[in-house]
């Protein structure tokens, strides 16, 4: 038996960019390995490594949570991205001009996961800016404008 | 639409005097004020006249308390560069500067009207703006400027002056220019204390600001139209307010109400805090980049423009109307002086009316009288005063009508002249064309086919160019009917159609932040400079990094204080993010050309495959 469907009667859900799919995806994959990492770490039993192990588990479940949220398209998700970004970044570009040490595979991660996650659509996507407020358009190239 | 059945005016027959006292504003200052409108005799009194000579030494022309009004427009010939000005305050050593500021601090504490700036003036701002601000401030100590004590001293002489013999006194003069009769109120302060007294821009000695009120002619009597207030960063229409505007004017009967800036004594119509922004001098190269820049952000990265440009230095107008009230029925009258073009003082003295403090960019210089800006020469306002207010083009009501009829009249007659001149053309052109087309085809006849053709050309050109203009006139003359039935109909415009930009406080909301954020902005500038100097001091080799860091932290911690986390959050990760894509560019462009081109062909291959499947 199926349950008839009650319309919706607040607005449409927006549809989630494809960038913040890709992301996401990413990060499920980061908390993946981290989980997994982790687990082996805690696993090896090495008293010198539970620190690194309890620190990779602690991060993969922070990444998993971030990850669920931007497929739901949360707004906490987004500030918890973007937050952990600057801070990776910060990080990276420090290492990279002062101490010539930078982890590139961290670096272009933290890159794609802004430059996917700061255009307009998708802080509107994400609920944090009203459609009203931001101008979307392109404008026209239709020849009939010109004289 | 509205209509103004209040404006009852008074007879066209009144003397000057009268008119000006029928509408004589009411000015309400902030609480804390501690200049008010004076009789410029009084304060010529109380001055010396100076001259600033081109090699840079001043000389006292006469002293303090010899100078008179007569004196003072006695003819003076003098080398070019040099400068007249007067000295409310005389210069004063450094015992009389200590005696003035305790005296000040004295007179504060006795009085019950005290300013108080409230929470967030210094948070308004963020960090560029407050770091420019500390910049402004440094660069007061290079230009020339007016010393503290002598703002303290001016207050001391200001409030003697009035024990003595309290007045408030307006300088009222009449004009009359194409149909409108023009009451102006000059409103004259011994000093401008803005930023010793209110955290503004800058100090000067004496200050001038005007009011007018602008009548025209009907049946009669002289009834008034717009009201126009002197205020900060505007010019033009966007000065005046019509009569029947009640959005932001305020009348006491037919009386406009002022609300003075505290210190400045900038005009507004309504009550309230004023942002007023003082933009830095950026080199147009600057700009250009900085345009470039922001376009990148918009277009390219698909990011929201900046709202406030941070190259300025943002400063409060406090015109509360919260402090003493003059005027027509208020706490304290107006004394009114009649002043024209044959006012000795107004005409004849073409000095600074106060301290020339020798400021290169002239903010902290004295302004000139009502009749001239500082260099001497002419005053907009005074020769001009239909065009300060953007009322040049503007005609009375009752000759817009008049106008209007005959405008549309002359369009009319000119679009029935052009139909004419249309079809004669038009005519024309089809007989060359056809000619034309019966020369294809005839290489003997090329040469006339050539000359034809550019005939052809031309003709086609002037009359898509007179169809143009008749459209054109089409739609002017639609607008024209339009308003011509709204008039006749007793309609009147909008009564701010004319307002391109309207001065307007800043709502409550934006204007108070936290208690957190009041002290993070005070002491941010500070402690960063103190982190920086800790950094160089206990960790020198890793100092810059350090500063990155420390300017992110201040500046994303400052955001949360702000509530502004989010927008200043994706600011900062999409600067970091291009920097990082940069670099990632540099080290890895094989690989990157490498899957570009890979990408390339896979695409283009996917493409033949599909079109050759279709």
């Amino acid at each position: 038996m199926s349950a008839e469907r009650v319309p919706d009667a607040s607005p449409a859900r927006p549809k989630r960019p494809l960038s913040v799919t890709l992301v996401a995806l990413l990060a499920l994959g980061v908390a993946v390995y981290s989980l997994t990492a982790g687990a082996f770490a805690l696993e090896g039993g090495e008293a010198d490594r539970r620190a690194d192990g309890i620190f990779d588990l602690a991060f993969g479940l922070g990444v998993l949570v971030a990850a669920v949220g931007a497929f739901g398209l949360r707004s906490w998700a987004w500030t918890a991205f973007m937050t952990w970004a600057v801070i990776g970044l910060t990080l990276q570009l420090v290492r990279y001009f002062f101490f010539d040490d930078p982890d590139y595979a961290a670096m272009a991660i933290n890159t794609f996961a802004v430059l996917a996650m700061s255009p307009l659509e998708v802080q509107v996507a994400f609920g944090l800016r009203h459609p009203r407020n931001v101008d979307l358009a392109r404008p026209t190239r239709n020849p009939l404008d010109r004289d | 639409m509205s209509t103004s059945h209040d404006q009852r005016g008074i007879p066209s027959t009144a003397t000057d005097l009268e008119l000006l006292r029928a509408f004589e504003p009411v000015v309400r200052f902030t609480s804390g004020e501690q200049f008010f409108p004076m009789d410029v005799e009084r304060y010529v009194h109380a001055s010396g006249l100076w001259t600033y000579h081109p090699d840079s030494h001043d000389e006292e022309v006469i002293p303090e308390g010899e100078l008179t009004l007569e004196r003072l427009v006695e003819p003076r010939p003098a080398a070019f560069g040099s400068v007249f000005y007067l000295r409310f305050v005389a210069p004063m050593s450094l015992e009389a500067n200590a005696r003035a500021l305790a005296a000040l601090r004295r007179l504060r504490r006795s009085r019950r009207d005290i300013f108080r700036a409230g929470l967030g003036r210094l948070a308004r701002g963020g960090l560029i703006p407050r770091l420019l601000d500390a910049l402004f401030s440094a660069t007061l100590l290079l230009r020339g400027r007016v010393p503290k004590a002598t703002a303290a001293a001016a207050v001391l002489e200001y409030a003697a002056m009035q024990e003595r013999e309290e007045s408030y006194v307006y300088h009222g003069r009449v004009a009359r220019h194409g149909g409108w009769t023009v009451c102006q109120y000059w409103l004259f302060f011994a000093y401008n204390n803005w930023r010793s007294g209110f955290h503004g821009v800058n100090d000067h000695e004496s200050d001038w600001e005007l009011a007018s009120v602008y009548l025209y002619e009907r049946d009669g009597r002289l009834v008034p139209e717009w009201v126009a207030f002197a205020s900060h960063d505007f010019h033009g229409a966007d000065l005046r307010r019509r009569w029947d505007d009640r959005s932001d004017l305020v009348l006491e009967g037919s009386h406009p109400v002022v609300h003075a800036g505290a210190g400045s004594h900038a005009s507004y119509f309504a009550p309230g805090e004023y942002q007023a922004e003082v933009p830095l001098p950026i080199p147009q190269r600057v700009r250009d980049v900085l345009e470039m820049l922001q376009g990148f952000w918009r277009k390219t990265l698909g990011q929201v423009g900046a709202r406030d440009n941070p190259f300025r230095v943002p400063f409060i107008d406090f015109a509360r109307g919260d402090g003493l009230s003059i005027g027509p029925g208020q706490e304290r009258e107006w004394t009114p002086n009649l002043i024209d073009e044959t006012t000795p003082w107004v005409s004849a003295y073409r000095g600074l009316w106060g301290l020339y403090a020798q400021d290169p960019i002239s903010g902290e210089n004295a302004p000139g009288g009502p009749m001239y800006n500082r260099d001497g020469s002419p005053r907009p306002s005074w020769f001009d005063p239909l065009g300060f207010a953007g009322l040049d083009r503007v005609p009375p009501p009752p000759r817009e009508l008049e106008l209007l009829e005959a405008e549309s009249a002359g369009l009319a007659a000119r679009q029935e002249e052009l139909e004419a001149v249309i079809d004669r053309e038009s005519a024309v052109l089809q007989e060359r064309g056809t000619r034309l087309e019966s020369m294809e085809g005839n290489p003997h006849l090329a040469r006339q086919h050539r000359q034809l053709a550019e005939q052809v050309t031309e003709l086609a050109a002037k009359l898509k160019g007179l169809r143009r203009e008749r459209s054109e006139n089409e739609a002017v003359l639609e607008s024209m009917s339009r308003r011509l039935e709204r008039f006749r109909a007793g309609e009147r415009d909008d009564t701010r159609a004319h307002i391109r930009n309207a001065a307007t406080p800043v709502p409550a909301a934006e204007m108070r932040f936290g208690k957190a954020a009041e002290l993070f902005a005070a002491a941010s500038t500070s402690l960063l400079l103190l982190g920086v100097a800790a950094l160089v001091l206990l960790a020198s080799e890793d100092a810059l990094a350090g500063v990155v860091v420390l300017l992110i932290v201040v500046v994303v911690g400052e955001s949360v204080l702000r509530a502004t986390f989010v927008r200043t959050v994706n600011r900062v990760a999409v600067i970091l993010a291009l920097v990082a894509a940069v670099i990632l560019a540099v080290h890895f462009w094989k690989p990157l050309l490498l899957a570009g081109l890979l990408g390339l062909a896979i695409f283009l291959i996917a493409q033949r495959v599909r079109e050759s499947r279709a």
